[in-house]
């Protein structure tokens, strides 16, 4: 009987220290960049009701899956590791919301939350946008739950000039629906300046909307208008001259320097047939290219090249 | 429709509406019916010369096809049927008027002033539009007639 016992003993302790090990060895392989070894060892460790409430495995298993993630899967966007790891750090916040797994756990899901703002960034054209902007709603939700606080103020706007930019271009080449896109371009301007009034590009880019809409019709005007409509038309196209114009002054008042905006002011007087004070936007624009000081226009472009 | 600001002269294509316009509503004498139908620019008004010559390559005035031609000074000009004076040449009306003396020619202007000085439509702006003065005695003295509808449009000045 005693004998029994002794091996039931032992068995126990085996058991017990193969188990210790699983965790111990992940971590050893996690340590030695060994991520699939690591991940053998994990699986079968958060299935132990040893470990499975234990903050350090799913500390444990969320780098193991990051490291994956790195070697592995860093270019795809739906990566399933990265998905995984970011779980697993959540598991890890929700058994220890305070302490040093938990600080450890939100580095994680922030340096994770990152990546998948980084691939919405690079993808964010006129053929992957819808998946861009998935993504990058992914990545908040992800970044809030790691750090409520989290201001995404300035990515927003960013993020909503880039997709009314995309719209402008989509304008450009299904020419079809240019109406259509021109008019989401301008719902988004005006997001962006519901968040920030501010914001230069916003300002200029509704101001010019406004003022192509008019051109766009007077350059489909036939000549054979007649004159009642003509002056119809007249008064059609100076309400968007002058719906363009607000916009396109505060866009100059948050930076006279701006060549594009001098331009765009003189060109909107002038439609406006106030001759006068488009010949002052005309002079200034003058002065400043004759000034030898590079126009903020030059500037910018000058940064891009360099980047 | 473009998304970049597009640099064009909304006005000069305005105005080449409203001259097309006129070619409708202003009677010339039947022996200048004939031929092309000539329209002169006195001096250099590119925006409304470009825009004139592309409203030439689709449209005529009664199967007659349109010349458009930039007279570089009173001494070139051939009587056209219309006369365009932009504001930069305001100070070479009085000229172009003694030359045309007796000659089936709408003169045409753009400042304000001139509908009165002898010029027969002025162009001038109204709440940030382009409407047209008359001088009926000014078209009349060219031999030519106009239109009640053109009258009904116009601004008069005697």
């Amino acid at each position: 009987m005693k004998k029994i016992i002794y091996i039931l003993v032992f068995l126990f302790s085996m058991t017990t220290a193969f188990s210790q090990n699983k965790l111990i060895n992940a971590k050893y392989f996690l340590q030695q960049e060994e991520f699939v070894k690591a991940k053998e060892l994990i699986d079968a460790a958060v299935v132990d009701s040893m470990f499975y409430d234990l903050p350090a495995t799913w500390y444990i298993k969320g780098h193991i899956y990051k490291g994956l993630f790195k070697e592995n899967e860093s270019d795809d966007l739906n990566s399933p590791s990265r998905v995984t790891a970011i779980n697993d750090f959540k598991k890890c916040i929700e058994l220890e919301p305070e302490g040093q797994y938990a600080e450890s756990a939100k580095k994680g899901i922030s340096y994770l939350a990152t990546t998948i703002y980084n691939q919405a960034a690079s993808i964010f054209n006129e053929k992957t946008y819808s998946t861009a902007i998935s993504a990058y709603e992914f990545h908040k939700e992800v970044m809030r739950y790691a750090y409520p606080e989290t201001d995404f103020l300035d990515k927003d706007i960013m993020f909503k000039l880039r997709m009314a930019s995309i719209y402008n271009i989509l304008a450009e080449k299904d020419t079809l629906n240019a109406k259509v896109h021109i008019e989401a371009a301008e719902e988004v301007y005006k997001e962006v300046l519901l968040l920030d009034s501010n914001n230069r590009s916003a300002n200029y880019n509704l101001g010019i909307i406004y003022y192509n809409q008019g051109v766009d019709i007077v350059n489909n005007m036939d000549y054979n208008l007649d004159l009642m409509e003509l002056t119809i038309i007249q008064d059609e196209i100076i309400v968007l001259f002058r719906k363009s114009l607000p916009y396109m002054k505060k866009a100059y008042d948050l930076n006279p320097t701006r060549k594009e905006t001098l331009i765009g002011l003189q060109g909107i007087y002038f439609s406006l047939n106030d001759m006068p004070k488009s010949e002052l936007f005309k002079k200034e624009l003058e002065m400043l290219e004759g000034s030898g000081k590079p126009t903020q226009d030059e500037e910018i472009d000058e940064e891009v090249q360099d980047k | 429709m473009k998304s970049d600001y597009q640099k064009v002269d909304t006005n000069a294509k305005i105005k080449s509406v409203f001259i097309y316009n006129f070619t409708k509503y202003i009677e010339w004498p039947s022996e200048d019916q004939v031929g092309e139908f000539k329209i002169g620019i006195l001096g250099k008004d590119i925006p409304l010369y470009t825009e004139l010559e592309k409203m030439s390559k689709v449209k005529k005035v009664a199967n007659r096809t349109f010349s458009i031609i930039s007279f570089e000074g009173i001494a070139e000009i051939d009587q056209p049927h219309i006369l365009y004076i932009p504001a930069d040449n305001t100070e070479l009306l009085k000229e172009a008027i003694n030359k045309l003396k007796g000659k089936s020619t709408l003169i045409v202007t753009e400042k304000p002033g001139m509908a009165k000085q002898g010029s027969a439509i002025n162009f001038v702006i109204v709440g940030n539009t382009q409407k047209f003065e008359l001088n009926k005695a000014n078209v009349s003295k060219h031999n030519l007639k106009v239109a009640s509808l053109l009258e009904n449009l116009a601004v008069i000045v005697n």
